[in-house]
């Protein structure tokens, strides 16, 4: 967020200004929703995120700076879903060990690790020209909500947030080898999603 | 030689550069000579950029506006239970 980075908005911000205040909302609210879900799930999260609102703005004149705005607004929105689960008695650990693997079907390799179904050529060579194709952002979008809820909750803080791997663990509580594979399942389904629009012209 | 779905696996550190420099050297000789794992590659790069590059879905004005009036409120309230 360009403003986040601005003194006067974060002055102003910090004072609860509820200009300023609303157009933080307006920013993170998705996001931080779409995180909620990943850790409380879909029936909880708009209460989880209107208290973790509720956090920050009683927060906001103690703000001082040292993280980033999105650093500190996520880490409040994860400790406000980790808190909803412990009231609720189920807190599990985020952090199990998870097997590496290719994001892929199995039945794509061989029994040697060669491909048996190569990945399919694309007559699309760059990210611009993707963005023209109005009905793959759809697919992208459905696919995205769709993802397993930590590959979301993990996808959301690097890929849309562009997040650093450090301050992704430090929100989630994750390893970095777990966050790892999280974040390459989570790409592996969006690029194969393309792969099916390249072949088919539908999700 | 690596194989191809240990390539698939680590293709992600690779882009992200989060590799040693001798798995580098490894996946890079193995992409030299397998034209699939290279498509791989290219097309994973390319999905990553087009992700990043997607509008960010924002709020609208009365969604922030309906987030701040209850925020309002519960700070109304805890004022007036502290009294």
């Amino acid at each position: 967020m360009k403003l986040a980075q601005d003194k006067e908005f974060l002055d102003r911000l910090c004072q609860q200004d509820k200009s300023a205040f609303i157009e933080l909302v307006r920013f993170y609210h998705k996001q931080m929703t779409a995180v909620a879900r990943g850790i409380v799930g879909e029936a909880q999260a708009e209460e989880v995120v209107q208290d973790a609102w509720i956090a920050v703005y009683r927060n906001l004149p103690k703000f001082e700076k040292r993280s980033s705005v999105t650093t500190w607004v996520y880490t409040i929105v994860c400790n406000a879903a980790r808190t909803r689960l412990r009231k609720d008695s189920r807190l599990v650990q985020l952090d199990s060990n998870l097997q590496a693997d290719s994001g892929m079907p199995a039945e794509r390799f061989n029994a040697d690790g060669a491909w048996s179904r190569p990945p399919p050529q694309w007559d699309i060579d760059s990210p611009e020209q993707l963005l023209e194709e109005e009905q793959l952002q759809d697919c992208i979008e459905k696919t995205t909500e769709a993802l397993p809820e930590q590959q979301r909750l993990v996808f959301t803080l690097r890929e849309v947030e562009q997040q650093s791997a450090e301050e992704v663990c430090n929100i989630l509580g994750v390893s970095d080898s777990n966050l790892r594979v999280l974040l390459h399942r989570a790409r592996m389904k969006l690029m194969q999603v393309i792969d099916r629009y390249q072949e088919t012209g539908n999700c | 030689m690596l194989s191809c779905s240990h390539i698939a696996q680590h293709a992600s550190d690779y882009i992200d550069q989060d590799v040693s420099l001798f798995q580098r050297l490894k996946i890079r000789w193995h992409l030299r000579a397998c034209i699939h794992c290279s498509r791989l590659v290219r097309h994973l790069q390319i999905t990553l950029g087009y992700t990043r590059k997607l509008d960010r879905q924002q709020a609208s004005l009365q969604e922030a506006e309906a987030v701040l009036e209850k925020v309002l409120a519960a700070e109304s309230n805890r004022g007036t239970s502290e009294t």
